[in-house]
């Protein structure tokens, strides 16, 4: 069975009155177990062949599809889906064998790119593939490069709700005509990432990434449970690393005082943190609550097995050398999520036109990358604004700016890093 | 007025049966006037909540102590255990057991002056509110007088006991609030000069074990009948009117041990005898005998105290 290992890092003593409660839990697979899914892969290769396509960037992902094929493990299945204005199903699920290998390859030689964009029909195709493999690791890989057609935009709602919890998804822009939000909002319902790919010559190696990830994956349908006394209520559960997905609203309701928020497919040695937040009913000073009692859920075959178990707790303490600290990891991630909220509204700003507002919000996030150490969110902010003094956030905008460092900023603003030993 | 009333010790932390005052006729405890005259019965307490915090019962606390509805964790306090190693051979112990959500035992021991051992055992009755409370008071206050008369001398012991009995009596009873009458056993034992007088009401127990042979109960359980937790004899503001305080004075044969306890130990050894011979020193045994009933279930409040005589 898969190793799990849950630990809740907190300042369980709160000031007398407080009603909430803020913890950070790391869950981690101990990468040296074997773990107990069926070991089926089904991974599902989904390519914008729209009009806008025409030229390298077909070419560029062709290319990327037909090396990605070649790289599919013999015991792995995979399809692959053309999507236009419907999405068409040029390799239904096979394995990867050589042969089947060989007649995809075929297959998606043939890819034109032409018509337009209906996310929609390329969803469902892939869902059809993906509901005959239920047990299996389910994967899915969409590249495209522009936005989804507008009439689209309620089938595609109503797609989603019936893909959640099906398969994953990870969505790849290429160039920069594509919507950032409009992928996020696939992305994060289908528990993947959304990442711009800024040159067709660069699809290979993100695919290889993608890929590579998701060979590691050996626990699907995996479920983090909280339970929460009578009369809490949850403020927010967050997965703060590797990045931020707010899985709040995700949650499922399998009992009272019980909240199931889905985690998706877990690899070997995989690490995440979650940052609980709980309000209570204040008790009295002395009182000592379970505010929390979180575990990690996997499904197999219908049975439910809880595979690791934290406790978050708060404390009422009259005593303020104890309940004024914060916890490392619950102010570090606290950190991570304001320089996320700070890019994502300083880039808005920015692109309204408002540089005062920009400035003010850039600025600030790079006081707080730099504060946290986080690195790669730095670099990227470098290539937006010019900076005077990184500990104080004194940042300039940038007069030329292109608009793919922009949205490798947005993208990536939810990348977080982890906390520095201390 | 409820002199009638019964009150049901261990085991059955809820059900108090009631007998009307009027006709003796026993009615479940759920029946607020008497089947056969129509005489009002006073309503049975109501058993605490097992969790402090939002009266859950025990079955919703996890094992670690948190409540499964509200969260909250019973505080653990130093009533639940503790004991008092007066000396090798003079030792006491209690502990909250393992089904109870606080320990509503007490006791309280000491060697006065040179040669007299003194020792209290209450259990507060489970059915009343404050149950731990009349416990404690009873102890501490049939303790002091106890101590009080034995250090000026003036009282032959079984005076000494039967006033520190009614001292107790009057302690649980101050406890009392309108609509609530918390309740407790007593045993209470003074050792001196060869003899041991005890003093008690309700089941809790006086034991002399000699170097061989089973034990010898020095008291009678007050009880409706050996079988039985519901005891007829209590201290508290509802305690039967009439009720006479039994005392016993034994000659102490030779080398043996005195032990006073509650009955959430002798409900699972009815006759320590062989396990209190098996060690030498009195803090030993206590826990020992601790042990075992939390081994065997550990149903109820467990208390055990004991003096080895040489």
């Amino acid at each position: 069975m898969t190793q799990f290992k849950a630990e809740v890092f907190q300042n369980a003593y709160i000031p007398q009155g407080a009603d909430e409660v803020n913890a950070i839990m790391t869950v981690t697979v101990d990468g040296g177990a074997t773990l107990g899914s069926s070991g089926e892969k089904l991974i599902g290769i989904v390519c914008d062949t729209s009009g806008s396509m025409e030229g390298g960037k077909i070419h560029a992902a062709k290319d990327a599809i037909v090396r990605l094929v070649w790289m599919l493990p013999q015991d792995t299945t995979f399809f692959v889906i053309a999507g236009g204005e419907i999405g068409e199903l040029i390799v239904p699920s096979v394995r990867a064998t050589n042969d089947n290998k060989q007649r995809a390859i075929a297959a998606i030689k043939k890819m034109k790119a032409i018509g337009g964009t209906c996310i929609s029909t390329w969803l469902a195709r892939a869902l059809d593939q993906f509901a005959g493999a239920p047990g299996a690791i389910r994967q899915c890989i969409l590249l495209t490069d522009g936005e989804n057609e507008k009439q689209d935009e309620p089938l595609l709602e109503g797609l989603l709700d019936a893909c959640e919890g099906q398969f994953q998804c990870e969505c790849r822009g290429v160039g920069s005509d594509w919507k950032v939000e409009e992928l996020r909002k696939i992305s994060g319902r289908l528990l993947g990432s959304t990442d711009i790919i800024t040159r067709p010559d660069l699809i290979e190696a993100d695919f290889k990434e993608i890929l590579a990830r998701a060979l590691s994956k050996e626990v699907s349908d995996v479920a983090l449970r909280l339970w929460t006394p009578l009369g809490a209520r949850v403020r927010f559960c967050k997965q703060v690393s590797p990045d931020i997905v707010d899985l709040t609203s995700r949650a499922r309701q399998p009992k009272a005082q019980v909240f199931d928020y889905p985690t998706g497919a877990w690899g070997k040695a995989e690490s995440r943190d979650y940052h609980f937040c709980i309000e209570v009913k204040p008790g009295e000073v002395g009182d000592e609550m379970l505010a929390g009692r979180a575990s990690l859920v996997v499904t197999t075959a219908g049975v439910e097995n809880k595979v690791a178990e934290a406790r978050i707790l708060a404390v009422w303490t009259d005593d303020e050398s104890k309940s004024t600290k914060i916890d490392r990891r619950v102010a570090h991630y606290t950190g991570q999520a304001e320089l996320a909220q700070s890019i994502q509204e300083g880039l808005e700003a920015r692109g309204r036109g408002d540089d005062d507002v920009a400035t003010a919000l850039l600025g600030k996030a790079v006081r707080l990358a730099h504060e946290s150490g986080n690195e790669a969110t730095t670099k990227l902010l470098r290539k937006v604004v010019d900076v005077d003094n990184e500990e104080q956030g004194t940042v300039r905008l940038k007069r030329q700016v292109t608009k793919e460092d922009a949205m490798a900023l947005e993208t990536r603003s939810t990348k977080t890093s982890r906390i520095q030993r201390a | 007025m409820t002199a009638g009333h019964v009150r049901n010790l261990a085991h059955s932390r809820t059900v108090v049966a009631t007998v009307c005052p009027q006709c003796s006729i026993e009615a479940p405890g759920d029946l607020r006037f008497c089947e056969e005259c129509g005489t009002r019965l006073e309503a049975p307490p109501v058993a605490p909540p097992d969790c402090q915090k939002c009266g859950a019962t025990p079955d919703e606390i996890d094992p670690d102590g948190y409540c499964m509805a509200c969260g909250h964790r019973r505080v653990a306090s130093k009533r639940d255990r503790f004991e008092r190693p007066v000396s090798a051979s003079f030792a006491g112990l209690t502990d909250r057991g393992l089904r109870h959500h606080r320990n509503e035992d007490f006791f309280t021991m000491d060697k006065v002056g040179d040669d007299a051992h003194v020792m209290v055992v209450c259990d507060g009755v489970s059915s009343t509110l404050d149950a731990d409370k009349a416990s404690e008071a009873a102890a501490e206050a049939a303790f002091r007088s106890l101590v009080q008369s034995l250090e000026s001398g003036q009282d032959t012991r079984r005076t000494a006991l039967m006033a520190a009995i009614s001292k107790a009596c009057a302690a649980v009873t101050a406890l009392a609030s309108s609509g609530e009458s918390p309740a407790s056993t007593i045993v209470a034992a003074v050792a001196r000069g060869g003899f041991i007088d005890v003093a008690w009401l309700g089941d809790s127990r006086a034991y002399w074990i000699g170097p061989e042979g089973p034990a010898q109960q020095l008291t009678e359980d007050d009880s409706e009948s050996p079988d039985s937790h519901a005891i007829t004899k209590w201290l508290g503001a509802d305690a039967p009117e009439d009720q006479v305080t039994s005392t016993v004075r034994f000659e102490i044969p030779g080398p043996g041990s005195l032990l006073l306890c509650s009955d959430g130990l002798w409900n699972y050894l009815p006759d320590p005898a062989d396990m209190v011979r098996t060690g030498t020193d009195a803090v030993d045994i206590v826990h020992t005998l601790i042990d075992f009933a939390n081994g065997s279930g550990g149903h109820d409040n467990i208390t055990a105290v004991l003096l080895l005589v040489a």
